[in-house]
């Protein structure tokens, strides 16, 4: 399994990437939307599934899943939002977007790989 | 190292930016910026550490962040005004939470002082204006119509995957099946969701029968492979005897609003609690004969929720400057520092070879040896380019320290930089922050008068404190200057001949008064003595910056305030100097410290005793060293020292420490640029000598520090207590 983790904070990042590479799930980075949309294009094959947090600079989470929705070839792909926010008018943002799923940081491992695995059916 | 303890590095390092930003930002603002790009980057800065320390579990950094964070989203949704007491309070929260990210980091407890931010979250008014400019409002939005209860939220202490669902063991009863209706809505697909995944979780909780339902298919011309159509009908026999609902419902949790769902139990009469679920199952699932238009009531709902949410951050609504820049860890930069330092020795090593090699002035060779030493020098430059960093966040964190010193000592004190942009060495940036915090808590503490003697001295009640840096040549200065009463040097000069740092004749000159600030064990702490004079003066200043090549400069007017400017190298990996041999030794004399050199034989020079001679300097008389004395290292001979006194020369050098002395060596070689090679730490330290480097003929030489001489030998002392050095006779 492939996934784009997409987040503003090295430390997010660093952490994603850990948590997933242990379980064997090949991690691309970006550090912002517009980041992750060019990320996108560029990776080839392209991802399983992509993370993204919301509260990013330039383009944020909402922006980022718009975007990547706009395009057909990505429509397929499940996009989870990892972020601290909770709030539920996000939340339906997040989902008018086209967010598949919401998870809330601090994340525990085992439940983020688990999310990735019911989402993309992979293991 | 451990790979969470590498992530935890990480995320200190990257609380220190995140810091940065913030505390620029709020800057910005108390400034009079307004814009939401600003307090976006403000409340991004926190809320990044606040994610952060969640993922480590410092319960006290994220209890602060999270006030903090709430606070500044009273700002961001104009809920709480951007006026001085707003910034004053957030100004300090960002000092709190660079204490509470110091705790964290370096493992001790600081209790997290929340009440201030929460007396001004109270003070919130409450607002129903349209947020046109935010980005997200996270309270509820008054303007929002009711809508349907979505369950979107993923319970934080439930087990998300089924597959690690735990079971109580209590209940052993018979698994009964359990009957799951569940019919996409047109979203589902285009939000990557797919219904063949969701079956394979299901799988996990035990046995299923899956039955489509095709009766909404249409012609094969009508269909739109993005649109799911089919219906689905699953029995599942649970493995467990105890499976829940909410077991269930959560394989479909990320389809739960983009699909209508129905969870029976195949018996009812042993169904799990039924009351809630049945009012869950209510509000999702709608009476069947609507279905068709409960898909649009859902979507229009979650819509009309948020639409001028949406317009507010158009994806591309901040197209503000992106510099395109990437990370590079240090090391490598300094791996390339080295490289070049590198190809600057050997290429002068090349043109050493080429000029004793007898080639003709116009050659070719020579030529294309003058273009690669050109070269070298570009290249050298945008190397050391790469290491060059703005003094800006230095200088925030400056403002920090204005804040904290006004406040203890009950004085208003504004700080105004200028010159942030200017550009020195990382290595010299970070050295920086020691002697700055100092002079800046002295100029304060000592230099700004109390208000009532500001007033009676018609000064405005608030003191400034200004700090500028710029470039002059290959030097940047860095300027600490107050508006306060200045140097009171009669008091200055009493404590030093209190100390015993000074004769009590000492006849001495204001700049020399003026210094004997930097002496060790000077320090007039009968004020505030825990900010400016904790123990230590501003020797501090000195000590921390001392082989950084830099020379400080007081200047004071009564009543008028005090300037102390610190002026620094560009860099600290090439050094213009002066290679000079003295018996067998060659060594380099840092450029900037020598103020002229003299032939020897053509030089007045006045012999004290046999030991002791002085040379004139323009008006005045210095002591003379030489070299191989204050170095110590021993001629080799007699007649070497006779074979080269023609060519001797006198190098009038100066520190600030040792005043000017004059520097005798044997000959002078050859005045050139010269790659600083740090001594290793296994090298004990000597004063004398600040560094080394490689000559053009390979040869490794030291490079000399004057003051450390001056000090050796004492000089130091003797010009300040006053001694015959101090005033040599006169002409």
């Amino acid at each position: 399994m492939k996934v784009l983790a997409i987040d503003d904070s090295r430390t997010i990042r660093d952490m994603v990437r850990f948590a997933l590479e242990r379980e064997g799930i090949d991690t691309e980075l970006a550090e912002d939307g517009q980041d992750g949309i060019e990320v996108l294009d560029r990776l080839d094959p392209k991802p399983d599934a992509i993370l993204t947090d919301v509260n990013m600079p330039r383009l944020d989470g909402f922006g980022f899943i718009e975007k990547v929705r706009e395009r057909a070839e990505y429509a397929g792909i499940p996009i989870l939002v990892l972020t601290t926010e909770s709030a539920r008018d996000l939340k339906l943002r997040a989902r008018a977007a086209g967010a598949t799923g919401w998870i809330v940081k601090p994340f525990d491992p085992a439940r983020l790989v688990g999310a990735l695995r019911t989402v993309t059916g992979l293991s | 190292m451990d790979p969470m303890e590498a992530i935890r590095a990480t995320f200190f390092e990257e609380c220190t930016e995140l810091l940065e930003t913030l505390e620029a930002g709020l800057l910005a603002l108390q400034a009079g910026t307004h814009d939401t790009d600003t307090v976006d980057a403000v409340f991004r800065a926190v809320h990044s550490i606040k994610g952060g320390a969640g993922a480590f579990d410092l319960t006290d950094l994220v209890a602060f962040a999270h006030e903090f964070e709430n606070a500044l989203d009273g700002l961001r949704n104009k809920r709480l005004p951007t006026d001085a007491s707003v910034l004053a309070v957030m100004l300090r929260a960002g000092d709190q939470l660079g204490d509470q990210v110091t705790a964290a980091r370096d493992g001790y407890k600081l209790a997290p002082d929340t009440s201030e931010l929460k007396k001004l979250v109270s003070t919130e008014t409450p607002t129903h204006a349209a947020p046109e400019s935010l980005s997200q409002p996270t309270s509820a939005d008054a303007t929002a119509p009711e809508f349907t209860p979505i369950t979107l939220d993923i319970e934080l202490d439930s087990d998300f995957s089924p597959a690690v669902g735990t079971r109580r063991d209590s209940e052993k009863k018979n698994p009964k099946d359990w009957l799951i209706n569940f019919e996409p809505l047109p979203d589902l697909l285009a939000s990557g969701n797919e219904p063949l995944y969701l079956f394979r979780a299901l799988e996990v909780l035990g046995q299923i029968n899956v039955e489509a339902i095709d009766s909404d298919l249409d012609l094969l011309d009508n269909l739109d492979v993005a649109i799911p159509r089919l219906r689905w009908k699953i029995v599942l026999n649970p493995t467990a005897g105890d499976l829940t609902e909410t077991e269930i419902e959560n394989v479909f949790e990320f389809a739960v609003d983009l699909c209508v769902l129905k969870i029976d139990s195949a018996q009812p009469e042993s169904a799990p609690p039924k009351s809630k679920n049945d009012t869950h199952s209510a509000n999702r699932v709608p009476p069947p004969k609507c279905d068709t238009e409960i898909p649009g009531s859902i979507i229009d709902d979650s819509i009309s929720a948020s639409p001028e949410v949406v317009q507010a951050i158009p994806p591309n609504s901040t197209p503000s400057a992106v510099s395109a820049s990437i990370r590079v860890d240090l090391s490598r930069v300094d791996r390339l520092v080295n490289l070049v330092g590198e190809l600057v020795i050997s290429q002068s090593m090349l043109a050493q070879e080429v000029s004793t090699a007898g080639l003709n002035k116009h050659s070719e060779a020579l030529t294309r040896l003058d273009d690669l030493q050109q070269l070298t020098r570009d290249m050298q430059d945008s190397v050391m380019a790469i290491r060059a960093q703005p003094v800006r966040s230095l200088f925030q964190r400056m403002t920090r320290i204005v804040r904290e010193t006004a406040q203890a000592t009950g004085k208003s004190v504004q700080l105004v930089t200028s010159g942030e942009e200017t550009e020195i060495d990382k290595t010299v940036v970070e050295r920086l922050a020691d002697p700055l915090t100092h002079i800046i808590r002295n100029a304060i503490d000592h230099g700004i008068e109390e208000a009532t003697i500001r007033d009676q001295t018609g000064k405005s009640p608030l003191a400034t404190v200004r700090l500028t840096a710029r470039q002059s040549a290959d030097r940047v200065v860095i300027e600490v200057s107050d508006d306060g009463r200045g140097i009171d040097r009669p008091r200055v000069l009493a404590r030093a001949i209190e100390r015993g740092l000074v004769a009590n004749d000492a006849v001495l000159n204001d700049s020399e008064i003026d210094h004997i600030l930097f002496l060790p064990g000077f320090s007039t702490t009968n004020s505030i003595s825990k900010l400016s004079g904790r123990g230590v003066g501003m020797d501090v200043v000195q000590k921390s910056i001392r082989d950084l090549n830099v020379t400080v400069v007081i200047a004071s007017e009564q009543n008028k305030g005090c300037t102390i400017s610190i002026s620094l190298p560009l860099t600290l990996a090439i050094l213009d100097g002066m290679v000079v041999r003295d018996g067998n030794q060659r060594v380099v004399i840092p450029l900037s410290a020598i103020v002229e050199t003299q032939i020897e034989a053509s030089a007045r020079i006045e012999a004290l005793d046999k030991n002791r001679r002085l040379a004139l300097l323009h008006d005045q008389f210095v002591p003379v060293v030489d070299l191989s004395e204050g170095m110590g290292f021993c001629k080799t001979s007699e007649t070497e020292r006779a074979i080269s006194e023609q060519d001797s020369a006198l190098l009038f050098v100066t520190s600030d420490e040792g005043g000017t002395f004059a520097l005798r060596v044997d000959a002078i070689e050859a005045q050139r640029q010269v790659v600083i090679k740090g001594l290793d730490e296994s090298f004990g330290r000597v004063p004398c000598v600040s560094a080394a480097t490689i000559l053009g003929n390979g040869q490794v030489a030291l490079i000399v520090n004057p003051a450390g001489i001056a000090s050796r030998l004492g000089l130091d002392r003797q010009i300040t207590l006053g001694t015959k050095f101090e005033k040599p006779l006169n002409g």
